[in-house]
């Protein structure tokens, strides 16, 4: 940053913000906005996007449809918004909400902002609140409940309700139980609670998932992925290295939630340390899980491991979509989860039953492929403490490289899939490339616990795979050029959207995956497409700005090289 | 550019701000002459996403991991230049210098092609001129190299007074 851009800011400093005070400066006045209920939040209206996944089923679905097939063509950018930028090398990883035109969304630096899109014609800041996060990390968004905007700090561990209305905090509970916990993933708002998902895992941290009151922020369970030595689970971690206190399973994209049963369905992150095995034996539950939470006290009704002691670095935190289907004439509800493992699996979701995996990416080789009986790598063997699986014989060995793909970003990550009701299609943004790992005993200290270290020899891409998830079939796949850490979005208009890190979004349809539109922005997205209408119009909006380990996966695209990056809101209308 | 905060993050990063821009107004009394080379270390070149904030080799988990310990490095000057402008060849320490094999500035004249795919990647932030690496360095030499466990008034030179983070440290 330039000094004459920092010394304008410290004026902008003193001539406002040390003058009106508190939580955050009103620049403009704006109508009452309804409270966001339990019922909105179950049903919520087309228009709106009132929560990370836009509903409880995590489907990134929406049921607009003004924007189709037919003239997506004419999309073009309607208005852009800066936001954060007080430091170098920002980015934004955030969904924006958007109720009734107001759209809510935060930055790296947990910085909340409410702005006024009813015009359609530009993005007016209304408030912002600045929680003064210390570290520049990492924010997926933020939650709505009643009138309040609840958001979290990362390494602060503070989670903060904000006033809709004038921007000032109400609550702000501090959650920072270990020095390493992270809080990245968007908080997930249900009836009078508000969940919350702990990361920081890698760094040697137990992570776990809590439930605070919503009105006054007040903790309300807490239960961790690792279990401590004597709970169920805890026979799984064979070391003598205390190794649970330092396990991993991180939490940092949010659940989906069935109001019926009142289960919040969330996905567990790596054991740690990620790359060396041998500091821990056992399966190491409940990492790598998809975990199926009573939400009323934090109990896991049921649980799948994905891949059992795993060191790859594969986490299964990303998104678990629910979906009431038919499977061989019966109707089922069923959970779908795209995994990082490189493959997608549906399960029932009252009891944890298996149905189907299939392989979302081209390559694999740490697996010959999963059983389709147990859900379980066919290679995984219960007996043993340190699993192979299909890897190199001496894939546990201190300090031996060894190459696998998917690479250690997985086959797809917090970048969300979609689930289109009108095509009853999964769509999965999936991430193509491999690593050379290489465990490293060294590595087993308290900041520094990944257990090794990796590389990636060569260019990484991407694609999209339609999946069927009633019956288990890869329907279709394209191949993209560069990686995508963005997600997906389907829509009734028959169109499926996404990004990638070069910094174009385009369009495909929904049955071909045939190209409809494309625009390249100039500054890479690692941030989810969104959409929502207001007085009667469709748009469609999505953050960019690389962060650091979306910047890595171009280190093979030498002609991104010279690339800098904008942390913008860019929103798109016919 | 005119930009508006609020009163709380003001103080906080106008304290930063004066802690590590030197020439501007009233300094404090640890007026930072590194502080162009500090700068360049957190922001620019981005080095504390592999060796973290204080150099001491913990950053964050998705980068490559394996990064050194600057703390405790013991290299000569032009061979710290050397590795920053190079990189290391097979490993993921980039090189600021983008032109740096082509041509032919490190190691003893080795090109693109004999290191092939070895040649270190590019950095995650923004490659570095001469005068920049030098002024890491200087920035290194001062404040990282040789420092013993990481103190409070460190990490408050980093993250500013009273940071709730720096309260880990002795």
């Amino acid at each position: 940053m330039a000094i004459t851009s920092a010394a304008s800011r410290i004026v902008g400093c003193t001539l406002v913000g040390f003058t009106v005070g508190g939580g955050a400066v009103l620049f403009a006045s704006a109508p009452h906005a309804a409270e966001v209920t339990y019922e909105r939040l179950v049903n919520p209206e087309p228009q709106n996007w009132l929560m990370n996944h836009r509903d409880y089923n995590a489907q990134r679905y929406s049921p607009l449809d003004a924007i189709n097939k037919s003239n997506v063509k004419n999309l073009k950018l309607a208005f852009a918004i800066a936001i954060g930028g007080s430091s170098g090398n920002e980015a934004l990883e955030a969904t924006p909400l958007v109720e009734d035109g107001f759209m809510y969304v935060s930055d790296h630096w947990g910085v909340v902002y409410k702005i006024d899109v009813r015009s359609g014609q530009r993005g007016e800041i209304v408030w912002k609140m600045d929680p003064g996060q210390e570290k520049l990390d990492r924010n997926r968004g933020v939650a709505l409940w009643g009138n309040l905007v609840i958001s979290v700090t990362s390494y602060d561990g503070r989670v903060i309700a904000t006033d809709k209305e004038t921007g000032k905090i109400v609550w702000d509970k501090n959650l920072r139980d270990q020095p390493d916990v992270e809080l990245t993933a968007a908080p997930l708002a249900l009836k009078d609670s508000i969940i919350i998902g702990a990361s920081g895992g890698d760094r040697g941290v137990r992570d776990w998932i809590a439930a605070l009151d919503a009105k006054t922020g007040d903790l309300l369970w807490r239960t961790y992925s690792v279990p401590a030595p004597g709970e169920p689970g805890s026979e799984t971690w064979k070391d003598n290295n205390n190794a649970w206190q330092t396990g991993g399973g991180a939490f940092y994209v949010t659940g989906s939630y069935d109001p019926v049963t009142n289960i919040t369905y969330w996905g567990s992150g790596n054991p740690v340390p990620g790359y060396d095995a041998t500091y821990r034996p056992g399966d190491n539950l409940y990492t790598a899980s998809l975990l199926a939470i009573d939400a009323a006290t934090g109990k896991f009704k049921w649980h799948f491991q994905y891949t059992p002691n795993d060191n790859r670095d594969y986490d299964e935190t990303g998104s678990n979509i629910l979906i009431d289907s038919k499977v061989n004439g019966e109707e089922r509800k069923l959970v779908s989860h795209a995994g990082r493992n490189g493959f997608n699996y549906t399960f029932d979701r009252l009891n944890g039953q298996f149905f189907k995996a299939v392989q979302h990416v081209t390559k694999v080789t740490w697996t010959k492929g999963i059983d389709s009986k147990t859900g379980k790598p066919v290679d995984y063997d219960p007996a043993k403490d340190l699993q192979i699986y299909a890897e190199p014989i001496n894939v546990n060995t201190n300090k031996v490289t060894r190459d696998v793909c998917p690479n250690n970003a997985g086959g797809t990550n917090y970048w969300p899939a979609s689930y289109s009701q009108r095509t009853r299609m999964v769509y999965i943004p999936e991430l193509e490339g491999c690593s050379d790992i290489t465990p490293d005993a060294t590595r087993h200290v308290k900041g520094k616990f990944d257990g090794g270290t990796y590389v990636d020899p060569a260019r990484d891409t991407s694609g999209i795979a339609m999946v069927d998830p009633a019956t288990g079939e890869l329907k279709k796949r394209i191949n993209l050029a560069y990686p995508n850490f963005a997600g997906v979005l389907s829509t009734a208009g028959g169109i499926v959207v996404t990004a990638l890190l070069d910094g174009t979004i385009l369009a495909l349809d929904d049955e071909t995956l045939e190209e409809l539109w494309r625009i390249n922005v100039g500054s890479g997205f690692n941030a989810p497409p969104m959409t929502y209408a207001v007085n009667g119009k469709q748009y469609v909006a999505i953050a960019s700005g690389l962060f650091r380990n979306a910047r890595g996966k171009l280190a093979r695209s030498p002609e991104m090289k010279n690339v800098s990056q904008a942390t913008m809101i860019f929103v798109f209308g016919l | 550019m005119l930009r508006l905060l609020t009163a709380r993050s003001c103080a906080t990063r106008l304290v930063a701000l004066l802690a590590t821009v030197a020439g501007f107004g009233a300094l404090p009394a640890h007026a930072d002459d590194t502080s162009f080379g500090r700068r360049l270390f957190y922001n620019k070149a981005q080095c504390p996403y592999c060796h973290g904030w204080a150099g001491d080799g913990a950053g964050e988990p998705q980068s490559s991991g394996g990064a050194a310990n600057l703390r405790e490095l013991k290299l000569p000057r032009e061979q710290l230049i050397e590795v920053i402008s190079c990189g290391v060849p097979g490993k993921a320490m980039p090189r600021f210098d983008d032109t740096a094999y082509a041509e032919k500035r490190c190691y003893g004249g080795v090109s693109e092609d004999d290191v092939g795919k070895d040649l270190p990647p590019l950095p995650v932030g923004s490659v570095l001129t001469p005068r920049e690496v030098a002024a890491v360095v200087d920035f290194l030499e001062a404040k990282i190299i040789g420092r013993g466990p990481i103190t409070r008034t460190e990490c408050e030179e980093a993250f500013g007074a009273g940071a709730r983070s720096c309260k880990d440290y002795p």
